[in-house]
């Protein structure tokens, strides 16, 4: 099977509906709002947090906003000097979506919400646990989820069986991005 | 409503490196454009992160909201368009409005055969 | 366990609080005395005699402290005798409620920290119970890989370094700091004639075994006042052996002029030697903790450089592509070298500098609890349990050690030397490479060389980022057991018209190598990859 015809492209999964759980988009931008846009999206590893925070863009920019993003992680993480050029050479954003804040160093994670605030800049970020900043929206995954996203990515005929998804998804320890992973490579040997 | 097209020559879509790829680009808007590029770009798609490289970008000089240009493209060597199991590489026409408000691609294949380079 | 321990601790330290509020009463010191025979343990203690009045009633007490003990130090008798001297003031502490119980001086409240020990292991037993008993939501399960406890929550990685720090200065001070601060400052101090009191081997018994020290007490005459201590040197602590101490007691008994050295700022205060000793080395141990524990705060703390190419903090899939990072693609060079050297893409000198690295560090924390091990065994009182415990770890520490020499050796295989013709390769034409292999040739039983075609992709996975491979052409160029084959040769061959050149972005690359593999029995293989540049084919010749 060619790359771009996986059903498990990344392409394909990033154009995938985001299922908010509990809340809707007006509710959950209320919510952002009540908190000035500086909060939190916690969520363990692979519970959708990264998609959530590229979903909530468009949103942020249709109610007025001009959000800028910024990633980090281990292994590209980011320093402060980043940090703030991200911020000057973008003098009209007003929000910063930051992947992966718990992984800047504790000064510079402390530094940045300091400079953000007195600047009146919001500040979402996406987080294992709470604590950086007030929880908007908690992602969790679970195996309804699961079939919802297999749903839309492969035809009724070709879905997983249950126990088979059962087991993925314990396998990889409810980490959905893992499991969509695997099944990439389980697509691409079967239908070679 | 707005509408973009992008007419290549002889409905060609398969070109073999260094052809020159000659085509239409046509648009009609609601407002007037502040900018109209074309791009020929290649992008990756599968399992990694995507990749992009725009190999050439011609601005449309007319800027009224109805309008079509003619355009001429000479195609670079590589990369071949491709597809193996974790990697494919896609060449697009891309016609832009306003860098990004609006968009329309239209995919093409560069390889010496004029098909796509397949590996399994 | 250690909910029994805090439980008796807890009750000790209550009294200990409890003197604290009891009344303080002016006392008259009727005798003070030091004894030099109070314990084994610890052998030197005052007996002191004092009156006092309360509530219109005289009493009279002999309690210094509460849970008094001695001391092994004689200076520190010494400094109390003269502190209460007969037919002087003082002032004790009654207990209100029942007057006839006084105390002279309190215990310190600092002994309260004693708790926090076996605290420790009520916590890791009470949490160990409880993860392993709660329940838990197989299909909403909030989990937390090893990667996120590795990578995340910094304010638990800065505790942890914090405590290894704070432990290796706890123990580094008393151990090393103040011992060696001493040597200095006694170089200034007085040599002074000396006689031996006594001298014998004192020994101190715990849960890991007896230990010894030297006990040497001796008098002395410093401005017309006699003074007596008990210092050997300055080293602190106790150890197992008693060969090289019981030695020196008996040169101490024999020696007939023996001097001592006398701080003239205090005369109390004396040593005999005061020379650095092989024992104060062992102090040196905590630095490694206290090294780990500042180097672990520091990296955890500090700015970190970026290891990414991209200028940008952003980078995000737009709908146009338009105001995406545009990656930088190599596939294509119009300058095509006649023949190039290949370099290896690995270097063994890197993996065993790594190694090493590990190995040093592991070995060198698990050597200090194996020294106990070893020194239990020695004595005849060997502590099993920790024997028992440190097995993995030594196994461990075994395999690391095992892991440099393997490396080492790989030092000394023989070496691909690589020039392919021409440098770069179009598709559907062909080339060559010729090799040399210097060294021991002769060890190497089997030499393949094989052209590799490999897609290589890379993703974010939340914390890490993540690199997969797939190989799409694996051909055997060429394979010998013929040692004369295999110290130089040359091969051709051919790169398909129809497969695809190198090609290398961001994230996504075609990377074709030429792979030198040698089997060598009972010694590292080699495996050497060199990378190659296949270019698109020629379209100027199709012209």
């Amino acid at each position: 099977m060619k790359a771009r015809d996986n059903p498990f492209a990344i392409h394909r999964l990033e154009q995938l509906p985001y299922h908010l759980s509990g809340t809707t988009w007006p509710a959950l931008l209320d919510k952002l709002e009540s908190l000035n846009n500086r909060a939190a999206i916690i969520g363990h590893h692979g519970s959708g947090k990264t998609t959530l925070l590229n979903k909530l863009k468009p949103h942020l920019k249709e109610k007025g906003h001009h959000p800028i993003t910024a990633f980090t992680n281990e292994d590209t993480p980011l320093t402060w000097r980043q940090l703030k050029d991200t911020l000057t050479t973008n003098p009209n954003s007003n929000i910063l979506l930051l992947d992966g804040a718990c992984h800047l160093p504790y000064l510079t994670w402390h530094r940045l919400k300091r400079y953000t605030q007195k600047r009146h800049t919001g500040l979402i970020v996406t987080t294992h646990n709470p604590g950086l900043l007030p929880t908007a929206y908690h992602c969790q995954t679970d195996i309804p989820l699961l079939k919802n996203l297999l749903n839309n990515l492969l035809p009724k005929s070709e879905l997983p069986i249950d126990t088979t998804l059962t087991q993925l998804y314990q396998q990889n320890n409810a980490n959905i991005r893992e499991v969509l992973s695997d099944l990439y490579d389980q697509w691409a040997i079967a239908k070679k | 409503m707005n509408n973009l097209s992008i007419e290549i020559q002889d409905n060609q879509t398969a070109f073999v490196p260094g052809e020159t790829l000659e085509g239409t680009a046509q648009w009609q808007l609601n407002e007037l454009p502040k900018s109209i590029t074309l791009n020929l770009l290649w992008y990756t798609q599968g399992k990694g992160t995507e990749d992009v490289g725009i190999a050439e970008s011609i601005e449309l000089g007319n800027h009224s909201s109805t309008d079509q240009q003619s355009f001429s493209i000479t195609l670079p060597n590589s990369p071949y368009s491709y597809s193996g199991r974790l990697l494919s590489i896609i060449w697009a026409l891309e016609l832009i409005i306003n860098k990004g408000d609006q968009c329309h691609r239209q995919e093409i294949t560069l390889s010496p055969t004029g098909q796509e380079i397949v590996t399994n | 366990m250690g909910a029994g321990f805090m439980f008796f601790i807890f009750l000790g330290f209550l009294k200990t609080i409890d003197t604290h509020s009891w009344q303080e009463t002016p006392c008259t010191i009727q005798s003070c005395l030091i004894i030099d025979d109070y314990d084994d343990e610890s052998p030197y203690a005052i007996d002191v005699l004092y009156h006092y009045t309360f509530s219109g009633k005289t009493y009279t007490s002999s309690t210094y402290k509460y849970n008094y003990n001695g001391t092994s130090d004689y200076h520190e008798v010494s400094n109390l005798a003269s502190q209460y001297l007969p037919t002087t003031q003082s002032t004790c502490y009654v207990n209100p409620n029942k007057p006839d119980t006084a105390i002279l001086a309190h215990e310190s409240l600092w002994t309260g920290l004693t708790i926090l020990f076996p605290l420790i292991f009520v916590i890791i037993g009470g949490g160990g119970i409880y993860f392993t008993w709660r329940k838990t939501d197989p299909e909403k399960t909030e989990v937390k890989s090893s990667k996120s406890q590795a990578g995340n929550n910094r304010k638990v990685t800065l505790v942890f370094f914090s405590i290894f720090a704070l432990v290796g200065l706890g123990i580094l001070i008393p151990l090393f700091i103040i011992p060696v601060k001493n040597i200095i400052s006694a170089r200034s101090w007085q040599q002074t004639p000396c006689k031996i009191i006594s001298a014998r081997l004192q020994s101190h018994s715990s849960d890991d075994g007896t230990t010894y020290s030297i006990d040497i007490l001796y008098k002395y005459q410093f401005n017309n006042t006699t003074h007596r201590s008990n210092r050997y040197n300055f080293s602190i602590g106790s150890s197992s052996g008693t060969s090289r101490k019981n030695a020196i007691i008996n040169s101490y008994r024999k020696e007939k002029n023996p001097v001592c050295y006398v701080n003239p700022d205090t005369p109390s205060e004396a040593v005999l030697n005061r020379q650095v000793t092989w024992g104060l080395l062992i102090g040196l141990l905590p630095l490694a903790f206290l090294a780990v524990g500042v180097i672990g705060i520091f990296y955890t703390l500090r700015k970190k450089q970026p290891k990414s190419k991209s200028s940008q903090a952003a980078r995000w899939h737009s709908k146009s592509l338009n105001d995406t990072h545009q990656s930088q693609h190599n596939s294509s060079n119009t300058f095509q070298p006649h023949s190039i050297t290949l370099k290896s893409d690995s270097s063994a000198i890197k993996k065993l500098l790594g190694i090493t690295f590990f190995a040093l560090f592991w070995n060198g924390i698990v050597s200090v609890f194996l020294f106990e091990v070893v020194e239990g065994f020695k004595n005849g009182n060997p502590d099993w349990f920790l024997t028992i415990f440190m097995i993995p770890f030594v196994l461990v520490g075994i395999g690391m050690i095992i892991g440099v020499f393997y490396y080492i050796l790989a030092l000394f295989n023989a070496k691909p030397q690589l020039t392919l013709t021409p440098g770069h390769i179009p598709i559907g034409t062909a080339g060559e490479i010729s090799w040399t292999i210097n060294g021991r040739v002769d060890s190497i039983q089997n030499l393949t060389i094989t052209l590799n075609g490999r897609e290589e992709v890379t993703y974010r996975q939340g914390t890490n980022t993540r690199t997969d491979k797939r190989t799409f052409y694996d051909i055997e160029l060429f394979s010998t057991d013929s040692t004369s084959d295999m110290y130089t040769g040359q091969i051709g061959f051919p790169i398909p018209h129809d497969t695809m050149h190198s090609f290398e972005a961001d994230n996504n690359k075609i990377i074709w190598s030429i792979i030198v593999k040698g089997d060598i029995k009972r010694w590292p293989d080699i495996d050497s990859n060199f990378t190659i540049t296949v270019l698109p084919a020629d379209i100027s010749q199709d012209q």
